[in-house]
């Protein structure tokens, strides 16, 4: 069993942010939270074979909005409040937390609450990547449900979803209560055994995130933190990382009425890439082709700062290299598709992987025969 | 009968090549006719021959078939469609030397390697010989491959024709697929036209990589190991068993190497005729022997020069040869055969085996300098039942890349697939992962691939003895050894204990026969 330390916080914050897809909402504070608990303390952190099959686990999480959580920040308690009310309801007395969206503020809430409840915590998540609603987990293509779930707004009123619903209903109905009720919450749910996680969660994901997040660390250009993250990504769940477009930011539009946005990008020859996203990088298109799509991952590199960036955090004039990560493989099966294709998001295009996009970066070389 | 073969012979070669049988009296002084089996000439025959380039045949071939000699020529412009191809040469020579031997019931991988080794010293052809597993033999290639062999083993295999034209990223080829009563034996793809430089450009490209999927720790060592070992320049033996990946991590090294844009040369010392090996590594000169092409003909420690030469399967290289390669290693320098001189060399030798070397050399069948000139950097690829952890990723890395292969939308193993998967004992390890997972994204119409879809002798042996998820208790893994004697045992059932169906068995398994005889015999099963 590994232990989730002082050491992992910088890495996996880096890893965080470059799985967020843009989204995922800034983890910075969260994680420098963290970083002061984590002092004299550890988190036990399971692999998904190390799960006891008999033992029940719930996922944890933040919904609504990242930003307004950072005004007042999480302190844990609530999520003993949840975590307790949740048990009283499924009778069931959980023995870990389980991640559910591996990316962004997401990946720290759990150790947060991990920590105050001296819970391990999955090295696994149910998305791979950050995702903006409830359905689009890896629990869907288990025809699982997320209920029984409690909520508790930042008001600490705790709402209950005890019934078996549909995801989609259970998603606007607990959208609906955190936009009338400060625009932020905290949620318990996914009550499962260690036996079920195993075959859901996508394993790896924290380990994953920190290796991820190694790289920036190690390195001392741009060159180089490509040619590590290729070799990092090559070795995992995912896919090797492709590079998308490099350019500098000239214009983003946002449109008020309604979520969908986009930002341009120039290239020192005068290509132009436009970036669609809503919370998350959704598609991009390179002048005029598709060169991206969800749930592949699109992720934003600061050049100047070598670090990477969430959406919010991106301005004109500012420089950066997009590069495309594939989805791991159960985000990509239709019925995946089916709650994360691109046309989930309202868009018309459909998904096109980036193996297929890149045919001969992916085919290149002749790997394992 | 003999004669009526032979007439229907050479009426078909007639009718499908245009090839005239009667050679003009003038020039049977110029060639002397083959005394056994074949000879191959390509005019000019002789430097004296008045004709010289002017000869109107392309290719002359004159055979001898139990007493009587026969002669066909290949005229350079036929009256037909037809185009005298380097790749057409192949098809007729391989149809001809078929032919030829059915009635001497020849084995099939010599008269393959024959006439592989005629066309590899007369043209230029880039081709690759693959036994009935999809293993390479033998290729010649004049650029990096783009694709791997297997895929193109694949697609050819896929055709369900036994010759005919694929088309891939990597070009256009032709095929051929050999069969002896009814089993494939092996198969030949030799390329259309050859590669043209602008497609090689980009293989040289900075951000090329590679992969060798892995997060086992005692292969990530390995890995670091190699890695290491890599901008060396020392020698290096790999040891593993079949279907580890050894020519993998052959490429591994040539590419993290300071020779990565210099050629990668493998050959199989096993699956090559003695005879012809010898050439095949060191070359000839000119004259050397029957059918050698004029000019002489480099060997692969030639063109391996400033690169890495790969000998798969060392411990199969007969003595005297041995000898010859120990003289190389020496000197770093090759003498071609019938040449006076040697020639110096900058070659990094990797080699690789699957036999226990200390074993052949108490049976004085490897020699034991030879093993201590090769033993500098020796690395043990770990069997894949030995690095179980790995098996989810891996299969998932096969799965993608077979996936969009077949061009097919991406499926999953179900966990309960999985579940037997990390369990079997892969005797032949990820050779035979590969084919499982070929095998069941082949079969398998819906996203999920559940345990139906895996073959029959994983679903028998394994499924009926595991419960299902969520009770399966995550011990260690199975003992191997009494798994692989269960799984022989449940495959003689399905096959039966003849030859034709021990093939099956070993190429189900993704091993050799010859490897398969040795565990029917340790398990008493035979």
């Amino acid at each position: 069993m590994q232990e989730i330390t002082i050491d992992w916080i910088e890495p996996l914050w880096y890893g965080s942010i470059f799985l967020g897809s843009g989204g995922g909402g800034k983890s910075e504070l969260l994680a420098s939270v963290l970083y002061k608990a984590l002092q004299n303390r550890s988190i036990p952190l399971l692999t998904l074979d190390e799960l006891p099959e008999n033992n029940f686990f719930c996922g944890v999480g933040l919904l609504g909005s990242p930003e307004l959580s950072e005004e007042s920040l999480p302190s844990g308690m609530e999520a003993r409040i949840i975590i307790e009310e949740l048990e009283k309801h499924t009778g069931a007395k959980f023995k870990g937390i389980s991640i559910v969206e591996g990316a962004g503020v997401n990946i720290f809430y759990p150790l947060l609450t991990a920590l105050q409840t001296g819970l391990p915590v999955t090295d696994g998540d149910a998305m791979g990547r950050a995702f903006p609603e409830l359905q689009m987990t890896t629990y869907h293509l288990e025809n699982l449900t997320v209920t029984p779930l409690v909520l508790i707004d930042s008001n600490y009123n705790l709402h209950l979803f005890l019934d078996k619903q549909d995801t989609f209903l259970l998603e606007l109905n607990t959208r609906q209560i955190i936009s009338q009720q400060g625009g932020v919450g905290y949620f318990a749910g996914f009550p499962y055994p260690g036996s079920v996680l195993k075959r859901v969660l996508l394993p790896g994901t924290l380990t994953f995130a920190r290796e991820i997040g190694e790289c920036f660390l190690q390195a001392d250009n741009y060159r180089e933190l490509f040619s590590l993250l290729l070799e990092v990504t090559s070795n995992s769940f995912y896919g090797p990382v492709v590079e998308i477009f490099q350019g500098t930011v000239t214009n983003i539009s946002t449109y008020e009425i309604t979520k969908w946005k986009a930002a341009t990008l120039i290239s020192p020859k005068g290509e132009k890439l436009q970036l669609l996203f809503q919370y998350e990088n959704l598609l991009a298109f390179k002048n005029g082709n598709m060169v991206a799509s969800v749930p592949d991952l699109i992720s934003a590199i600061d050049l100047n700062k070598l670090k990477p960036v969430n959406n919010n955090e991106i301005y004109e004039g500012q420089q950066l290299a997009l590069l495309g990560l594939p989805a791991p493989l159960r985000l990509r099966i239709s019925k995946a598709l089916d709650v994360v294709g691109p046309q989930c998001f309202g868009y018309r295009t459909i998904y096109v992987p980036l193996e297929k996009l890149y045919w001969d970066y992916y085919h290149k070389k002749e790997v394992f025969s | 009968m003999r004669k009526a073969f032979i007439d229907s012979f050479i009426d078909s070669l007639k009718e499908t090549f245009g090839v005239v049988t009667n050679l003009p009296e003038k020039c049977f002084s110029f060639i002397s006719l083959p005394k056994t089996g074949y000879r191959v000439w390509a005019p000019p025959c002789t430097p004296t021959c008045p004709e010289g380039t002017a000869c109107p045949y392309e290719l002359i071939l004159s055979f001898k078939l139990e007493e009587d000699i026969f002669v066909v020529a290949l005229p350079k412009n036929i009256d037909r469609d037809l185009k005298l191809t380097p790749a057409f040469l192949v098809k007729f020579l391989l149809t001809v030397l078929e032919m030829l031997y059915i009635p001497e019931q020849k084995s099939d991988n010599l008269l393959i390697a024959e006439a592989l080794q005629f066309l590899a010293n007369q043209f230029n052809i880039e081709f690759f010989l693959f036994d009935n597993k999809g293993q390479l033999i033998l290729s010649q290639t004049h650029s990096p491959i783009q694709l791997s062999t297997f895929t193109l083993w694949e697609k050819v295999s896929q055709t369900g024709e036994p010759e005919g034209f694929i088309k891939t990223r990597w070009g256009n080829f032709y095929y051929r697929i050999f069969t002896k009563d009814g089993i494939t034996t092996g198969s030949i793809v030799w390329k259309t036209e050859p590669t043209k430089q602008e497609e090689n450009k980009f293989l040289f490209h900075d951000d090329s990589f590679f992969t060798i999927p892995g997060k086992n720790p005692r292969f990530l060592e390995i890995k670091d190991l190699v890695r290491q070992i890599a901008v060396t320049d020392s020698t290096v033996l790999l040891q593993g068993e079949s279907g580890t990946g050894k020519e993998l991590f052959a490429r591994y090294i040539h590419y993290l190497s300071p020779r990565k844009n210099h050629p990668f040369i493998a050959i199989n010392c096993a699956a090559i005729p003695d005879n012809l090996l010898e050439s095949e590594l060191f070359g000839y000169e000119d004259g050397s022997f029957t059918g050698a092409r004029r000019g002489g003909k480099p060997g692969k420690f030639e063109l391996a020069n400033g690169g890495t030469i790969f000998l798969d399967e060392i411990g199969d290289m007969p003595l005297q040869l041995q000898a010859k390669l120990l003289r190389v290693l020496e000197n770093r320098q090759v003498e071609r055969i019938g040449a006076t001189v040697s020639r110096p060399i900058d070659v990094r030798i990797i080699a690789a085996t699957n036999k226990d070397l200390k074993e052949l050399i108490d049976a004085k069948l490897f020699r034991e300098d030879l093993f201590f000139r090769l033993n500098v950097f020796p690395v043990f690829i770990p069997p894949l039942r030995e690095r179980r952890d790995d098996i989810p990723l891996l299969l998932d890395f096969y799965l993608k890349n077979v996936c969009l292969e077949q061009d097919k939308p991406f499926k999953v193993f179900s966990p309960e697939a999985i579940q037997i998967l990390q369990n079997y004992n892969w005797p032949g390890n990820i050779r035979e992962l590969k084919n499982v997972v070929t095998y069941a994204v082949s079969i398998c119409k819906g996203d999920k691939i559940i345990l139906h879809y895996l073959p029959k002798y994983l679903q028998n042996g394994f499924s009926s003895s595991k419960s299902q998820f969520g009770e399966v208790k995550t011990t260690h893994p199975i003992i191997q050894v009494d798994q692989l004697k269960d799984q022989l045992e449940i495959l003689l059932a399905k096959y039966g204990n003849s030859t034709q169906s021990k093939k099956l068995i070993a190429q189900e398994l993704g091993i050799s026969l010859a490897t398969l005889y040795r565990w029917l015999r340790k398990y008493h099963l035979r």
